[in-house]
């Protein structure tokens, strides 16, 4: 059998944990808060320029999984009528409002007083989110966006319904909390936002090199980053801090794995298993990394923001990110990228809660395969439902893929 | 039973020969749909027939498995492996509405998967302010143009209009059926209603108009004699299967008034054009369909709670697909109001394509026997 | 003398362990796995060897597979059975493009480039409707046994297609329509078609067309083989005398056979408790 090795991790990862933990503070404590949604979500930039304090319960599934919690949240929620078919992050919170236990994991989310939603992902938030709305009562705020199926094509009033929707929620907002929601405030909050996302650009470039600087733990941790902190000085510090430490990796040659360790480099297709993220390790003990992600590289951070022109940015943050537009355009992305990345194997994730990112990745894999001339898995599984994850039968396809790549 | 309702519940299970004759006859292009939120008059206006598309109940799944992952609506999948079989050779294209996910990214795999026919999709919009209903006409003219190049022709306003008091005067015809289960008993039965709506997807609505003036002729000179001790409402998505609709009304039970996609969402709310603007007449009704993915669990309560007081119904049952996301999210909160502020008993029933109806059905009469008074 | 190679499959079903020398088969045994995975191994391998007369030291390398591959204390290499049976089809029919592997556990298609090289693989997602359990199941419920079942399906004029693809829900359907007085082999060959239908779709995402060579224990249900025939022409099993079960397992004695011809000295540190 192979050896499990334990690596050293970049040092940015502990500065992270510890805005993680802070952040999981402040939203026990700081007033008002609001629930968010991660997604491509033009609101966090607007709710930190009216100093609401947001919590983001799908951040809070993905630290539940972590923590081994999820599979006994996800079934209280079912003892509540909601269903298996239904997402386990909605499933994850759902369980913990109704039943959290003592010790629920970095202490709780707390309870919103805002509730502020977009239809940039899928059915299951919105759904989730009126759900909230009526266990909790808190007004609900929703900014409707256009899916963008043909990005190429897209209809200019598209734009415009996404800016006028998002002019009308700053004032529902502002009459929601009291605040009056500055211009310059919000300049502010894009253009802190903007220089996260050029960060990040430049970070993800330098997953091209080889060996690969990061794995991707250290790029989901750092997502954590991206969208939770966008808007903030904070959050600008941290990516930066990420940036310069990844920089300095690359230019001394520095990887996960040595350069003669590093035998391939794999695409991973959906999010991955929040309960498992060992998998990981088990691929870069075996001389695999993945230096490419649809969830990491096309989701989100995608958007250019320009201070100067704050809705306009947020409008198009709203329609850009992958969760809003169509399988087509991801293919797109994932061929031109894999190449750029040097990829030479796929594992695509078909998550059975996460629809807006499944639904068509059978034949993305299928034209990857063939255009690409690579080889890829698909494996059934559920990004926080533990209880889905089979770990014989994964590892049994996991295994019989690498011993394919050898 | 009446010889309409025979006509009627024919062209539903025989939909494919019909459609497959009348574009014999006629030559008429044929667009399929998904979901009640598709504005048809759009497509009728154009000369093309729409056609409500639903998986016909009579093979097994083999070949869908390769685009759709089995953790999808099974009706949704159903229905793809249909089309890759060629199930459909009267069809000359879709539109798939913005709904939920599966339905919303079939448009690319079936536009990879039929290249040759004519493709689009709407982005309905999940909201029914005043920027949504803009927003919805202009995403509604986008689709006329793309309509337009397809036939060459125009679609005129006039046309648009006319096409709409044609569909008005259906969903008027559908309600008044519609409003017989009110009365003690009801002077339909779920199931006939349920055919009745049904054939309204597959024939052309001008000759389903005469066929429903005909059936309230029949029916009001001859009222059948139908016994409902139990007074039912059937809500959820799709509620497709007709065995479904008849095993619940094999017993004593009737069902007396329904909200579901191929129910009365279809024709519960009329085009009202006042500004001589068909495109935005279309979009605020189009808005206000109460869906499972677009609508609200406050505006599902409100819509299924009036319907419940109005046809005096003694209990309800949820029947969700397998997988309908939407539906089942919805479920709880609104089970929870049924029960709380309307002190009305419910049943959740799961179903599925081809599913076995004896375990459901036991659960059914058992229903239905504790609601006996 | 030929050095001696061994291949054991440990299945979640049954454990086969075949002795292999100059390619050539010594001998075999096959057992049900049990709940102890290693102790059929040990078994399996134990018989293998009485029926050729050897012992254990006689063998110069071994390479373990199947579900079981790890939890053998048989310090052997273990590779996943895919590869092995791809190794195993391409070895007892050179132009095997494909192979349909219907296991308990799992159906999987493989699809083979030269020399059995794995070329793409997939299984079937979670659900047992997709594997030899659902026979199983059925089987089971109705009091037959497998041979019968088998039999009863392909002595059936007729084929009632049986509607849920879910494995409990298709047990009711079809206890309570033989109640009804439907008849019982077209219902067992609607059983048989039904599993069929799934795994010529789960063969149809590979896009697989040619020479398919089928194995595991579903590959030995006749009435299964004809419903698959129906579907696609061009299915076959191993050649006359090889139990299609065996292919992982000869597939795992030839890459022994390999690896221990690249580093003997790494490849023969075969050992096992009180060995």
């Amino acid at each position: 059998m192979v050896e499990k090795k334990k690596r050293e991790r970049p040092a940015f990862n502990r500065s992270i944990a510890a805005a993680i933990s802070k952040h999981y503070k402040d939203v026990q404590t700081n007033k008002p808060m609001a629930y968010l949604l991660m997604a491509s979500n033009p609101l966090v930039e607007i709710a930190y320029a009216a100093r609401i304090q947001p919590a983001f319960p799908e951040n809070y599934a993905c630290a539940c999984a972590a923590g081994h919690a999820s599979a006994g949240y996800c079934e209280t929620a079912e003892a509540y009528n909601y269903s298996p078919d239904i997402c386990s992050y909605c499933r994850n919170h759902l369980g913990y409002i109704y039943g959290p236990g003592e010790n629920p994991p970095t202490g709780g989310i707390g309870e919103p007083d805002l509730l502020l939603i977009t239809s940039s992902a899928c059915t299951h938030y919105f759904k989730w989110w009126d759900a909230l709305h009526e266990i909790y009562g808190k007004p609900l705020i929703f900014i409707n966006t256009p899916r963008v199926m043909e990005p190429q094509s897209k209809p200019d009033f598209y734009m415009d319904y996404a800016m006028r929707e998002i002019e009308q929620a700053i004032g529902e907002i502002e009459k929601a909390v009291g605040v009056k929601i500055t211009n310059d405030k919000l300049s502010e909050a894009v253009k802190l936002s903007g220089e996260v996302v050029d960060y990040w650009q430049k970070l993800l470039e330098m997953q091209k090199a080889v060996p690969c600087p990061m794995d991707y733990s250290d790029l989901s941790n750092a997502l954590f980053v991206l969208i939770v902190l966008a808007g903030t000085q904070e959050g600008v510090d941290l990516m930066r801090e990420t940036y310069n430490e990844t920089k300095q990796r690359v230019n001394e040659g520095k990887g996960i794995l040595s350069k003669d360790e590093e035998r391939h480099r794999l695409l991973w297709i959906n999010i991955p298993f929040w309960y498992k993220l060992g998998i990981f390790g088990y691929f870069e003990d075996r001389g695999c990394v993945f230096p490419l992600s649809d969830y990491t590289h096309h989701i989100w951070g995608t958007t250019r923001m320009d201070g100067s022109k704050p809705i306009e940015s947020l409008a198009r943050k709203a329609l850009e990110g992958e969760l809003n537009t169509s399988v087509d355009d991801q293919i797109d992305k994932l061929l031109k990228d894999a190449k750029e990345y040097h990829i030479d194997g796929v594992i695509a994730h078909s998550n059975r809660s996460c629809r807006v990112l499944s639904v068509g990745m059978l034949d993305a894999v299928d034209i990857i395969r063939e255009e690409l001339n690579i080889p890829a898995l698909v494996l059934d599984c559920d990004h926080t439902d533990e209880r889905v994850y089979s770990d014989a039968e994964i590892m049994n396809r996991i295994d019989a893929f690498l011993e394919m790549l050898a | 039973m009446s010889s309409v309702l025979e006509q009627m519940s024919s062209a539903v299970s025989n939909a494919p020969a019909v459609l497959q004759k009348m574009k014999r006859n006629t030559g008429c292009r044929m667009i399929g749909f998904f979901h009640p939120v598709i504005p048809e008059e759009l497509i009728y206006a154009a000369g093309i027939h729409p056609v409500r598309l639903f998986p016909y109940f009579d093979d097994s799944i083999t070949l869908a498995d390769s685009q759709l992952q089995t953790f999808l609506c099974s009706y949704l999948r159903a229905e793809w492996d249909q089309i890759v079989k060629g199930k459909y050779p009267y069809l000359d294209g879709a539109i798939i509405p913005r709904s939920c996910e599966a339905v919303t990214f079939l448009y690319q795999t079936w536009r990879r998967h039929n290249p040759y026919q004519f493709i689009d999709y709407i982005n309905v919009p999940w909201k029914r302010s005043e920027n949504a209903i803009s927003f919805f006409a202009k995403e509604l003219g986008r689709v006329k143009r793309d309509l337009e190049k397809f036939t060459g022709r125009e679609i005129s306003k006039d046309s648009l209009s006319s096409a709409i008091e044609v569909y008005n005067r259906n969903r008027e015809l559908l309600k008044k059926v519609h409003d017989l289960r009110k009365s003690k008993p009801p002077f339909i039965s779920g199931l006939q209603a349920y055919h009745v709506v049904m054939s309204s997807f597959v024939l052309d609505k001008r000759e389903h108009n005469g066929l429903l003036e005909q059936l309230l002729t029949e029916l009001s000179r001859r009222p059948q004699s139908l016994k409902a001790e139990v007074r039912l409402l059937l809500s959820g998505g799709c509620v497709i299967d007709s065995r479904l609709w008849g095993m619940i009304e094999s017993g004593r039970a009737m069902i007396v008034a329904d909200d579901v996609n191929n129910g009365s969402r279809t024709f519960w709310h009329f085009v009202e054009d006042r500004t001589n603007d068909p495109l935005e007449a279309l979009a605020k009704r189009y808005a206000t369909v109460p869906c499972g993915f677009n609508t609200s669990i406050a505006d599902r309560f409100k819509y299924i709670s009036e319907m419940i007081t109005e046809y005096e119904a003694n209990g309800v049952i949820f029947a969700i697909n397998k997988n309908c996301e939407s539906e089942k999210f919805v479920y709880p909160e609104l089970d929870k109001k049924v029960k709380d502020k309307l002190h009305v008993p419910t049943l959740n029933i799961e179903t599925d394509y081809l599913i076995d109806m004896a375990p459901l059905r036991t659960r059914v009469e058992a229903f239905v026997e504790s609601l006996k008074v | 003398m030929a050095l001696m190679f061994a291949g054991i499959d440990i299945g979640s079903a049954s454990t086969k362990a075949i002795l292999m020398a100059d390619s050539q088969i010594i001998s075999y045994h096959i057992i049900p796995s049990g709940s102890d995975f290693a102790e059929s191994s040990q078994v399996a391998l134990d018989e293998a060897l009485n029926k050729s007369n050897s012992a254990f030291k006689d063998i110069a390398g071994a390479v373990t597979t199947g579900y079981g591959r790890y939890i053998t204390e048989i310090n052997a290499e273990a590779v996943t059975e895919i590869t092995c049976a791809a190794r195993g089809a391409s070895f007892l029919c050179a132009d095997t493009k494909a192979i349909v592997d219907i296991g308990g556990q799992d159906t999987k298609v493989i699809k083979i480039g030269k020399g059995g090289r794995v070329l793409d693989f997939v299984l079937n997602d979670k659900c047992a409707a997709g594997t030899g359990r659902f026979i199983e199941r059925i089987a089971t419920s109705l009091g037959l046994g497998l041979d019968e079942f088998a039999a009863r399906s392909v002595g059936s004029m007729t084929k009632l297609p049986i509607s849920s693809t879910c494995t409990v829900f298709a047990e009711t359907e079809v206890i309570s329509r033989i109640s009804k007085g439907e008849s019982l082999d077209g219902i067992i060959r609607g059983v048989h078609s039904a599993l069929a239908a799934r795994i010529y779709g789960l063969a149809q995402r590979l896009k697989i067309q040619e020479a398919v060579v089928a194995c595991g224990g579903g590959a030995l249900n006749a009435g299964l083989m004809k419903e698959l025939r129906d579907l696609t022409g061009d299915i076959t099993l191993p050649p006359t005398g090889i139990d299609p079960r065996l292919l992982p397992a000869i597939g795992a004695a030839l890459i022994a056979t390999e690896r221990y011809a690249l580093n003997p000295v790494k490849h023969s540190k075969l050992s096992r408790p009180g060995v």
